[in-house]
């Protein structure tokens, strides 16, 4: 396999599964909380359960979060947490986010400050 | 999370981890903490201890910082344990209990390669706190506890040189240091409070 030619444009290194924007704010929540249950990622997020247990299922086939299915007490408890491998993809995520952004003002095509 | 366009994403996402580190705390627990520790050294310095012989009155002082330092670490540990149970939000990366750990691990390279460090808690006793919360911010990526920990400490360091260069304070001037300690204590305490209203209604 090879790597992505220098000179592409930037949004070709864009991941699928990070870049959904859904994705992305699951993989920022947990990237500063280090984990977090899915009621709180429910209510930080707005979303519904299916809705979240989706995107959490696509980023722990990705091998991006951790999800742990418990018990406190008699109260079952889902608690995700981000994995090594989902920090460096969301990191690389923001570096192309933020290349794309430079060659946006640069180009001239941004807002005017 | 409005869109996908870089220029809204990005300020959108920095939001959402402002909110995460509200929902944390990270600002308010530790100014509350210590606030409440530097009361307590007001209380301790400008009362009690000044009642005891001047080698009694050095060793409480002496161990005051180093002690009620672990005791602030233990207290926030408990709270961000306490605020996963309850709230559902992990502490992050940094999290007090290795903080707590690596604090007692300094504790005792001090104690036996540096003790001088020590008196810094007799004779600018305001330094260390400052130290340590100037350390939690720094850890923890954040800027205003970083303000607040220049405030203590310029403020307190500054009172301990003017009493130093005068050789003390004259018998008039014994409540100097003290309404200083409460002032900044206070401060602390009452701006600490102030931002975790704050951090309340982000989330």
């Amino acid at each position: 396999m090879t790597g992505p030619d220098p000179g592409a444009h930037p949004a070709l290194d864009l991941d699928d599964a990070v870049h959904q924007k859904t994705r992305l704010a699951l993989l920022t929540v947990l990237d500063e909380a280090d984990r977090a249950d899915f009621p709180y990622l429910k209510r930080t997020l707005a979303l519904t359960d299916g809705n979240l247990g989706r995107h959490l299922d696509v980023l722990a086939q990705q091998g991006l979060v951790h999800i742990t299915k418990g018990y406190e007490g008699r109260r079952p408890r889902t608690w995700v947490a981000i994995t090594p491998e989902g920090r460096q993809a969301l990191a690389a995520e923001m570096n192309v986010l933020a290349a794309l952004l430079r060659r946006f003002h640069d180009n001239g095509s941004g807002p005017s400050a | 999370m409005t869109g996908t366009d870089p220029d809204t994403l990005l300020p959108d996402l920095d939001r959402l981890r402002a909110r995460v580190r509200a929902d944390q705390r990270v600002t308010s627990a530790p100014m509350v903490a210590f606030g409440a520790l530097i009361l307590g050294y007001a209380v301790l310095g400008g009362l009690y201890a000044g009642q005891l012989p001047a080698g009694g009155r050095h060793l409480t002082l002496l161990v005051y910082w180093p002690l009620a330092t672990v005791i602030g670490f233990v207290v926030l540990w408990r709270s961000e344990r306490r605020r996963a149970e309850k709230e559902g939000v992990g502490a992050g990366r940094r999290t007090y209990g290795s903080a707590t750990r690596r604090y007692l691990i300094a504790l005792v390279l001090i104690v036996v390669l540096f003790i001088p460090v020590l008196f810094v808690g007799v004779f600018a006793p305001m330094i260390w706190p400052a130290g340590v919360l100037a350390a939690i911010a720094s850890w923890r990526h954040d800027r205003p506890l970083g303000i607040w920990a220049a405030v203590i400490g310029v403020t307190g360091g500054a009172e301990s040189v003017y009493v130093i260069a005068n050789g003390g304070l004259s018998a008039g001037w014994w409540w100097l240091q003290p309404a200083v300690y409460t002032a900044l204590g206070l401060a602390l305490v009452i701006g600490g409070l102030v931002i975790n209203r704050r951090e309340q209604r982000t989330t």
